[in-house]
């Protein structure tokens, strides 16, 4: 039986040549790694490099939205979702002004990300999760949402409402 | 830094530690042969780094898991590397620990005291091969299907515990899902632990009782120089071996990915299964043995060889490591490898090979895959299954063949299948690949052009189900298909909905939701009836007595007639006062399209009883109805109403002319006033009794015969003449 684990003293050759096979094997064995690594991590961070798509999305018609109030209209879109095609669904508030202009409003709180609803009897937009408070152009009025309330950029094409939407 | 991993080290002696294990002295000749144990363990890591990161992308379901994959390799960026990377670092193992085992079986090192660690290194060869079998079946296509059910099927045939076994493995008595997901489940849960623990085992083991010294003689080992350490010197040994392993492993990926075959399929039939190239020799075993003794190739002998490989450093009582001095062991190492190689090549040249095309039937083959044939024809299970599976259906006829393709129709009348329209060097092609089908074909996973299918379209059914998929959204055919795609079907196959009577209740789904309605029609095939018959806000009041009069039937697709009488009945026109009935005939006559605003072209008829206003010619022909149904015409004439019969037949009913002597006396009369008689009897009313064009035409001697004339008592001649008539030129010899 032999006792392998005793130093190995003079058997061993310099510490000059020693050390330059260390810097090798140290120097190779970081190359195998990182040649490994690379595409792993590369893989792993793929999906948050997807290009979002802008899309044009019909909302509804516009003389379903009564001027002077906001009008809730729902779209939808499918989105491919890694292997997967799924069905994003969002809510805008259509408001035609009095004088005819036109905006549409997201319903996300710019405060954490929860979805406002419009009250007629408080006319003004109210978020469930913290309290904060629109008025119908969008704009803060109470609570702690931090801006107004996105405006999604709009286009009338043959009496439908359109609204350009960024892929979620 | 130093000083951080001094403090690390002051604390826990970790740096130390691993100093020490590492600078492990080794015996002089230790070197390059060494090398695959680390290789091995170098792979190990790979593998699990990549199954981990392949891990975040896949779904260990049958409804995913191949789509999973084919994302992983498709469209993931560095996926389809990192997977090739998996599958050949996975065949690189198994060629690292195959040198492994026999370097370390030449250089003896399986002998006293290391015993132990030959055991071990069994127990990870057999571990690896878990690892491979359970890793098939994750991207759930034939290959790993296939390869399951045969492997699942070879533990099934063990005696006595086999069955269990076997449902033990798949979860249940089939390949399923289950199967999928305790496969999983063994291949990245449990494997896994238990290949660490016998890793790190099999390596302490090695260094508490070091790396054997080559070939020494027996009890000289301990003199054996020590004059290197693990680190660096055999370390960079093996740091170059991975970096060239790497290398090639990485080529090997790139180059050919990883495979992945057509969607797992039990009901394909040309597929052939064959396991990986490790597995290939066991595989081929089973060819030898009769159905009887089957389980001697499948389980005795496996069984008996993994018994002999682990028990080996304890049946072999030879202590000596020089190879010159252990004939039968080597001779036994080089009889398993030659043995095993030659079944391994034996399987390979078993294997059939996949049918050849002539060049012509590959052109109609990929004629028949662009033109989506394959969408409904299946071939031998591959492929969709709304038409005939095309392997099975031959032999056909060609002439036949080529008629039908050219138009379905005219063989079964309801066919959906779209005509193919091909010029005839195309057609001579696909229906020569056509003939060239055999219940062992097979077809292209993928069709060569055009873009890829998703993955709803390749499942069971799909040409049945799609209606639901159209229903949940309509908007997602529309991303691929242009409408005119649909009619390719459904112009002889109308969707559900469209019954009978459609038309009528169609405007309730336009109207709500137009998007089902886009998914086949374009827009323009509204306007192709609604450009004027659009029923905009002020369609009412403006628009629909014009459109009604353009085209009535128009309403009458989706109203009911009734529906004008609703508003028009109690609102009359001005003109429809009191007497109308008896004054709306001079209107009428002046032009009908007035009245067709709110009747119909047939209301006339319905009150009249015959067709209004007279048409012409009237005149001559009023006397039938007169005598057959005179209420008919008492409903305008009569007395106190217009014209009476009196008007015209003054005195008697027949004019005054017309004593019962009349009809011999006529003739002169009907000669000099043929138009008065014609007033009453109608143009042709001579000919009509006469049986014959009157007066007679002007060479009537030379043609009566060709008229008609006869000798015959009844003859139309006697009406006038007398038979000395005849007898004048003919003699007396004229009889009945």
């Amino acid at each position: 039986m032999t006792t392998p684990d005793q130093p190995s003293g003079p058997q061993v050759e310099d510490p000059g040549r020693r050390r330059f096979l260390s810097y090798w094997a140290g120097a190779l064995s970081t190359i195998v790694a990182a040649a490994v690594a690379v595409p792993l991590v590369g893989m792993f961070l793929a999906p948050l490099f997807v290009k979002r798509k802008e899309l044009w999305l019909g909302l509804g018609r516009l003389q379903d939205a009564r001027p002077g109030v906001p009008s809730k209209f729902t779209f939808s879109y499918v989105k491919t979702d890694g292997w997967f095609e799924r069905t994003v669904y969002g809510t805008a508030y259509v408001v035609r002004e009095p004088s005819g202009g036109l905006y549409v409003l997201s319903n996300i709180c710019t405060h954490l990300g929860c979805g406002v609803r419009w009250d007629p009897a408080r006319n003004a937009f109210l978020c469930p999760c913290h309290n904060g408070v629109y008025d119908r152009d969008g704009r803060v009025i109470s609570g702690p949402p931090p801006r107004p309330l996105n405006r999604f950029p709009n286009r009338v094409a043959a009496g439908q409402v359109e609204i350009r939407v960024e892929e979620v | 830094m130093r000083k951080l991993l001094a403090w690390i080290d002051e604390q826990t002696g970790l740096i130390t530690g691993i100093r020490n294990f590492a600078e492990e002295p080794l015996p002089e000749k230790v070197g390059w042969p060494h090398i695959f144990g680390s290789l091995a363990l170098f792979f190990f890591i790979v593998q699990v780094a990549t199954g981990i990161l392949l891990m975040a992308y896949y779904s260990p379901s049958p409804d995913h898991a191949y789509e999973t994959v084919q994302y992983i390799t498709d469209t993931l960026p560095f996926g389809s590397f990192v997977r090739g990377l998996h599958h050949w670092t996975a065949s690189a193992m198994m060629v690292a620990l195959g040198l492994h085992l026999i370097q370390v079986f030449l250089w003896g090192a399986y002998k006293p005291p290391r015993q132990i660690i030959w055991l071990i290194g069994v127990g990870l060869l057999l571990v690896t091969f878990g690892f491979s079998f359970t890793g098939y079946l994750l991207p759930w296509d034939q290959k790993a299907y296939w390869a399951t059910v045969v492997g699942t099927n070879i533990a099934g045939s063990v005696p006595l515990v086999g069955p269990f076994l076997r449902d033990l493995l798949r979860g249940g008595s089939g390949v399923g899902a289950v199967t999928l997901t305790r496969f999983f489940a063994i291949h990245v849960g449990i494997l896994p632990p238990i290949i660490a623990v016998l890793i790190g085992f099999h390596v302490l083991q090695v260094r508490k009782k070091g790396i054997t010294p080559p070939w020494t003689r027996v009890g000289e080992e301990a003199d054996v120089p020590r004059p290197q350490l693990f680190w660096p010197h055999q370390m960079l040994r093996d740091a170059i071996a991975a970096l060239v392993a790497l290398a090639v492993v990485c080529l090997l990926a790139l180059k050919f990915g990883a495979p992945i075959g057509p969607l797992a399929n039990p009901a394909d039939t040309a597929y052939t299964p064959r396991p990986e190239w490790y597995f290939l020799w066991l595989f081929q075993m089973l060819n030898y043995f009769p159905r009887k003794w089957e389980v001697v190739g499948a389980v005795v002998l496996p069984a008996a060889a993994v018994i002999l490989l682990a028990a080996y450093p304890y049946l072999d009582r030879n202590p000596e490591r020089r190879i010159r001095m252990r004939k039968y062991a080597i001779l036994l190492c080089l009889g398993t490898f030659a043995g095993v190689s030659y079944l391994g090549v034996q399987a390979v040249l078993s294997t059939p090979k996949p049918e050849k095309l002539s060049p012509l039937e590959q052109t109609g083959q990929k004629i028949f895959m662009d033109r989506r044939c394959n969408a409904c024809h299946g071939v031998n299970g591959g492929g969709g299954d709304a038409g005939a599976d095309l392997g099975q259906a031959g032999p056909f006829n060609p002439e036949h063949l080529e008629a039908l393709l050219r138009d379905p129709t005219r063989f079964q009348t309801r066919s959906i299948m779209p005509p193919a329209d091909l010029p005839e060097p195309k057609m001579r092609a696909l229906v020569a690949y056509l003939m060239a089908l055999k219940p062992t074909s097979t077809l292209p996973t993928q069709p060569q052009t055009g873009p890829k299918k998703p993955e709803s379209h390749l499942e069971p059914q799909w040409y049945i189900n799609h209606k639901f998929d159209v229903r949940k959204d309509p908007s997602q055919c529309g991303k691929c298909h242009e409408p005119d795609f649909c009619q390719t079907c459904h112009r002889n196959h109308r969707p559900d909905s469209h019954l009978d009577h459609w038309l009528k209740f169609h405007f309730g789904t336009a109207r709500e939701n137009p998007a089902y309605c886009r998914v086949c029609h374009k827009d323009s095939f509204c306007a192709s009836c609604h450009k004027t018959f659009l029923h905009t806000p002020d369609w009412l009041e403006s628009k629909h007595a014009a459109a009604a009069l353009k085209d009535r039937s128009m309403c009458w697709n989706c109203h009911q007639q009734v529906l004008c009488d609703t508003c028009h009945r109690g609102a009359k026109p001005a003109s429809h006062t009191a007497g109308w009935r008896l004054r709306h005939g001079g209107v009428a006559l002046a032009g009908t399209s007035g009245c067709m605003m709110c009747h119909r072209e047939e209301a006339c008829t319905t009150c009249h009883g015959l067709r209004m206003p007279h048409p012409a010619g009237w005149r001559s022909k009023h006397g039938a109805i007169a005598i057959q149904s005179p209420a008919t015409c008492a409903n305008c004439h009569g007395p106190g109403k217009r014209d009476t019969c009196r008007t015209c037949h003054t005195g008697q009913l027949e004019p005054s002319s017309h004593t019962p002597q009349f009809r011999k006396s006529h003739k002169e009369q009907g000669e000099s006033q043929a138009v008065l008689c014609r007033l009453c009897h109608g143009a042709n009313a001579c000919d009509n009794c006469h049986k014959t064009p009157m007066p007679h035409p002007k060479d009537w001697m030379g043609t009566h015969k060709d008229h008609g004339a006869s000798f015959a008592a009844n003859s139309f001649c006697f009406y006038c003449h007398d038979r000395a008539m005849c007898n004048k030129c003919h003699g007396a010899q004229t009889r009945d």
